[in-house]
């Protein structure tokens, strides 16, 4: 992870939080949608260290750049005076809010908790298997002296029967989950903590190894099983997840494209530079191919709400 | 190390944001606050959804977080659209006082 990663994590985390903060608790609406500019800089630097670069640059465009300027718009339009703000008084609700959020905040943070510990459970789980695959190692070398000795016997049926019956007890990597396997000093692990454990998509663990060079590595070894020519170790992305539009016909999403490009049914695709995560190429090619009819439809409620914005605000038609 | 982020800060992060965005809709009065702490919940939702984008290695999540975007843009249209519509009628953008259907 090195130094500035987690440097620049805490700065903008902390950051976030108390410009958030100061949104909800600035009386004046100008200095709260100020904060909430800045609380939206911070985010932007959060989906940069999430290598969502993509995403950092359309919320500064698209937030800060469009709605905050309509908020403040709006707010200097309306001109409100100090006495019109009215002053702040204290009343039951207030309270009766702070502890029902506080209270939303533990329940939610106590569902995050086994996330936490996953980290310190996959380090035991890569140990058990490693001890594991250790063990079977010894038991496959004793199997196979056992088994050129039987090849030796003379009496042919008898030679085939203790095969056969040695066959049945063939040495097996026995680790299925990380409670079948116990290395030295680990606890046992519920069948919960095992669902958090296991790795994703051969991605071990929540962040480890996780920088943009291995990131990409990954991705790009996910895309290259969804349009992979042979049909048996091509995944399908609509398998459980996606409905597509016609099951016949496999989704194609470029892999990285190299010098060669990528040849799909419609063609030979090129492009001067790989696609990353998180960059542009990869989010549009899923928004015209997987997510079409959602963008479509985003268009018609961005034009309805342009439609609606108008007849509401309008004073006559 | 413990300060290096993994999916449990950043996920605590988002619900912490997401928590005083709830406080403040539960307790500002002023309608454009109001709007301005949805827009941060949605904010923290979005982030939310790009975490596990990359713990996933999917960039289905940032395809979410975008068309939040378009719909957070929208909302805010609409709705300062109705705010103005409301101060033009109680010369003011309480909530409190905007409470009939008809004005």
């Amino acid at each position: 992870m090195g130094f500035w990663e987690p440097l620049f994590f805490w700065i903008f985390a902390i950051g976030a939080v108390t410009s958030s903060a100061m949104v909800v608790l600035w009386r004046n609406p100008l200095y709260s949608a100020l904060f909430l500019i800045l609380d939206f800089f911070f985010f932007a630097g959060l989906y940069v260290l999430l290598s969502a670069h993509f995403m950092a640059v359309t919320q500064i465009l698209v937030y800060t750049g469009a709605i905050m300027v309509l908020f403040l718009f709006i707010i200097m339009l309306l001109n409100l005076k100090d006495d019109e703000l009215g002053e702040f008084e204290f009343r039951l609700h207030h309270a009766v809010a702070a502890v029902s959020v506080i209270a939303l905040f533990a329940i939610i943070v106590s569902a995050l908790l086994p996330t936490q510990r996953s980290e310190q459970l996959l380090g035991q789980v890569e140990n058990g298997r490693a001890q594991a695959q250790e063990a079977l190692r010894g038991e496959e070398t004793a199997f196979s002296s056992k088994r050129t000795r039987l090849e030796g016997i003379e009496d042919k049926s008898r030679r085939v029967d203790e095969l056969a019956k040695l066959e049945a007890t063939r040495p097996r990597l026995r680790v299925a989950t990380p409670a079948g396997v116990k290395p030295e000093g680990a606890s046992e692990l519920t069948s919960k903590e095992c669902a958090t454990v296991r790795s994703v998509d051969g991605v071990p663990g929540l962040f480890q190894d996780m920088n943009e060079e291995g990131l990409d590595t990954c991705y790009q070894a996910r895309v290259r099983r969804w349009v992979s020519k042979d049909p048996s170790k091509r995944m399908d992305p609509a398998q459980g997840k996606y409905r597509r539009f016609d099951p016949s016909k496999p989704v194609v999403i470029p892999p990285r494209i190299s010098g060669e490009g990528l040849t799909t049914e419609r063609g030979t695709i090129r492009a001067g530079k790989p696609a990353g995560f998180g960059t542009v190429q990869p989010l549009s090619v899923l928004l015209i191919n997987r997510f079409v009819v959602p963008f479509e439809l985003t268009a018609l409620l961005l034009l309805g709400a342009i439609v609606g914005a108008v007849i509401i605000a309008k004073r006559r038609l | 190390m413990m300060f290096e982020p993994t999916l449990f800060h950043y996920l605590t992060l988002a619900a912490m944001t997401f928590c005083i965005g709830v406080f403040g809709v539960l307790v500002r009065r002023n309608a454009i606050t109001l709007f301005m702490c949805i827009e941060l919940m949605l904010n923290s939702v979005n982030l939310t959804f790009i975490t596990f984008s990359k713990y996933r290695v999917d960039m289905d999540g940032h395809i979410f977080s975008f068309f939040v975007m378009a719909v957070a843009a929208a909302e805010a249209a609409v709705g300062l659209a109705i705010i103005l519509h409301v101060f033009r009628h109680k010369r003011s953008v309480n909530v409190d006082e905007a409470n009939r259907l008809k004005l």
